[in-house]
C-alpha cells in the first residue's frame, strides 16, 4: 500500500488506525465477488459485442410472441 | 466575509464545538450555522453538486437557507445558513429501536448517495439525525466532504460504535442496552459490545466482522498508527462495505411484545387502542380539554401504543410521545409508519429518571427538563404508576408537570380501581395521603383547576388544569 493523501478531517475524528485497515481488509473480501461477477459480465458483453452481426441475446420482454 | 462583534442576542450552541469546520449558535432564538473558512472550499462543492438538492428533495438533509454576512457570529466566518426549525431535539438513548435503525439506514444510504456524487460523510455520529415526526432527517450539513481518491471511509468505526452495537445489542441481548448509549455518549465500545453480545452473533457474518472481528483488529493493532493512515479503499470496495454495513443493520430485528406495557393495551384493556372512537367517554374528554393544537406541542407522558397521542395529533398539536417501555413505544413507532403520520415522535424515556443533562461540561446533551417546549402535557393513567409504584409524593409529581408545560389533563385513579389494587397487593400500604382529596391538594400547590370531568363507567376522574400564574 502506498502513501494516501489524508483529507483534513481526520484530525476531527480519530477514524482509529486498526478500523481503517480493517475496514480496507474487510472492504476487499466484501467486493471480491461482486467484482468478480462484474468481471465476467464484462467479459461475456465483451464476447458477445464480437460475435457476427454485432448482436447481444435479446431478454424475455423482447421476445415477440409467436 | 466579515461579520460585526456578536450581538448580545448570539448565543453559541455549548454541544457544538467538535468539528473545526463551523458552529451553531442562536441568533435572536434562531438556529444558525456559520461555517468556518477551513471548510469553504468542501461548502462550495456540496452546495454546487446535485447531492445537496437530491438529499433535500429525498427528505433525507434538513432544509436550510443562505444568511447575509451580518448574521454571522463573529468575523471568522466564511458562510452563514439557517437550517430549518426543529421542534424537539431528542437523544439516541431516548429512541425506540425501529427509529435507531432508521436513523442508521439513514447514515449509510446517505453516504451511498454521497459516494456517487464523490462525496462522503467525514463522521456518522447518532447525534447527526433528528427526528420530524417518525423520519428520521440528518441535521449535520458540514458533515460532507470531496471523497479523496482511494480514502477508506473516516466514519466506519464511529458507526459501528454508535449504530451497528447497540442496535446488535438491543436486537440480540436485550433491548434495554440502548441505554449504554445514555453511559457512553461516543458510543459503545466495541470491546464491551462483543462481550455483552451473545456468542452466537459470531456466526453471522456482518456481526461477527464488522463488531466481533473489527473488536480484535482494535486490540491488536491499537498502536498501529501510521499503517492505518496507509490504507487504501477503491470506490468499487467502499461501496460493497457500506452497503454489507446496511444488510446487516437491515436483519437486525426485534419484536416489541411480552412486557407488561406493550400488551397493555390488547390484553387489559381491549378498548384501549380505539379510545379514539368512544366518543363521550375518557377519549371524548380529553379531545375537549385540550382543546384546539394549532401546531403547538402537547407531550403525552406515559403514551403507551399512543391512543390518546393520536387524539391530540388530531387536534393539531405536534405530539411527542413518551413511555417507559420500549416495546410499547416501539411499537407505537411502527403503527405511526404503517399509517403515515407525521405528527409524533415516540420516545423511551423514565419520568421518574427522565434523561439527565451529558458530555464535556454536562452541556452537550440537554436533560429532558432543559428541553421542556410542551404547551400541555397529558398525564393519563400515570400519576398513580409514579405515586405508588416509585412512591413518589403527589405534591412532586405537580411540582414536575409544572416545569414540563403550563397546562395539563391529569387523571386521577382512585384507589378502588383494578390497577391500584394489584399495585398495592403483596405490599404495605404506606400512602395515606393516596386520595383525590390529596390529589387535589398536591394540584393546587402549582395549578388552578379549570374543569373536573368523571369517566363514564368508571372511578377515574379527569382534571384539566393550568399552572398558577
Amino acid at each position: 500500500m502506498g502513501d494516501v493523501a489524508l483529507p483534513h478531517v481526520f484530525a476531527y475524528l480519530d477514524p482509529g488506525s486498526a478500523s481503517l485497515l480493517f475496514q480496507a481488509i474487510l472492504a476487499t473480501t466484501i467486493a471480491a465477488p461482486i467484482l468478480f461477477i462484474n468481471y465476467i459480465k464484462r467479459g461475456l458483453r465483451s464476447i458477445a459485442r464480437r460475435l457476427p452481426g454485432n448482436r447481444e441475446e435479446p431478454g424475455p420482454g423482447d421476445r415477440t410472441p409467436l | 466575509m466579515r461579520g460585526a462583534d456578536p450581538p448580545p442576542s448570539s448565543v453559541r450552541d455549548p454541544a457544538s464545538w467538535r468539528d473545526p469546520s463551523g458552529f451553531v449558535y442562536l441568533r435572536n432564538g434562531v438556529v444558525h450555522r456559520q461555517i468556518a473558512p477551513s471548510y469553504a472550499a468542501d461548502w462550495e462543492a456540496f452546495t454546487r453538486s446535485p447531492l445537496s438538492a437530491l438529499l433535500v428533495d429525498q427528505g433525507r438533509l434538513l432544509p436550510w437557507s443562505e444568511a447575509g454576512p451580518e448574521a454571522a457570529f463573529d468575523a471568522d466566518a466564511a458562510a452563514v445558513i439557517v437550517p430549518d426549525a426543529l421542534n424537539f431535539i431528542s437523544y439516541p438513548y431516548e429512541w425506540t429501536f425501529g427509529e435507531l435503525r432508521a436513523a442508521a439506514l439513514l447514515t449509510l444510504d446517505v453516504e451511498l448517495a454521497a459516494l456517487e456524487l464523490g462525496f462522503s460523510l467525514k463522521d456518522a455520529s447518532a447525534y447527526n439525525v433528528q427526528f420530524r415526526g417518525v423520519r428520521p432527517v440528518l441535521i449535520d450539513h458540514l458533515s460532507f466532504e470531496r471523497r479523496a481518491t482511494e480514502t477508506p471511509w473516516p466514519a466506519y468505526r464511529q458507526f459501528c460504535e454508535h449504530f451497528l452495537a447497540p442496535l446488535a445489542l438491543m436486537a440480540k441481548r436485550d433491548v434495554r442496552c440502548g441505554l449504554l448509549l445514555r453511559s457512553h455518549p461516543d458510543g459503545i465500545p466495541l470491546d464491551l459490545a462483543v462481550d455483552l453480545l451473545p456468542g452466537r452473533t459470531r456466526l453471522q457474518f456482518g456481526l461477527a466482522t464488522h463488531l466481533h472481528l473489527h473488536a480484535r483488529a482494535q486490540r491488536g493493532h491499537a498502536d498501529d498508527g501510521a499503517a492505518g493512515s496507509r490504507a487504501k479503499l477503491s470506490l468499487e470496495r467502499l461501496k460493497a462495505l457500506i452497503g454489507n454495513l446496511r444488510s446487516t443493520v437491515s436483519g437486525l430485528a426485534w419484536e416489541p411484545s411480552g412486557t407488561e406495557w406493550a400488551d397493555y393495551a390488547e390484553l387489559e384493556h381491549p378498548s384501549y387502542d380505539r379510545a379514539a372512537s368512544s366518543a363521550g367517554t375518557k377519549a371524548g374528554v380529553v379531545e375537549r380539554m385540550i382543546g384546539e393544537g394549532a401546531g403547538r406541542t402537547c407531550w403525552d407522558l406515559g403514551a403507551n401504543t399512543g391512543a390518546y397521542s393520536r387524539i391530540a395529533a388530531g387536534r393539531g398539536y405536534r405530539v411527542l410521545a413518551f413511555d417507559v417501555d420500549a416495546a410499547a413505544a416501539e411499537r407505537h413507532y411502527r403503527s405511526l409508519l404503517a399509517d403515515g403520520r407525521a405528527d409524533t415522535t415516540p420516545l423511551v424515556m423514565d419520568l421518574a429518571d427522565p434523561s439527565p443533562s451529558l458530555g464535556w461540561a454536562e452541556r452537550e446533551r440537554s436533560g429532558l427538563l432543559e428541553r421542556a417546549n410542551a404547551d400541555v402535557i397529558l398525564a393519563l393513567a400515570l400519576v398513580h404508576h409514579v405515586a405508588i409504584g416509585r412512591n413518589v409524593p403527589l405534591s412532586m409529581v405537580f411540582e414536575l408537570f409544572a416545569r414540563l408545560a403550563p397546562e395539563a389533563v391529569v387523571e386521577w385513579v382512585p384507589r378502588e380501581d383494578p390497577m391500584v389494587r394489584r399495585m398495592l397487593a403483596g405490599r404495605v400500604d404506606i400512602f395515606d395521603h393516596y386520595t383525590e382529596a390529596g390529589f387535589g391538594d398536591a394540584l393546587a400547590e402549582r395549578f388552578e383547576v379549570v374543569e373536573r370531568a368523571s369517566i363514564a363507567g368508571s372511578a377515574r376522574v379527569l382534571y384539566h388544569i393550568k399552572r398558577r400564574p
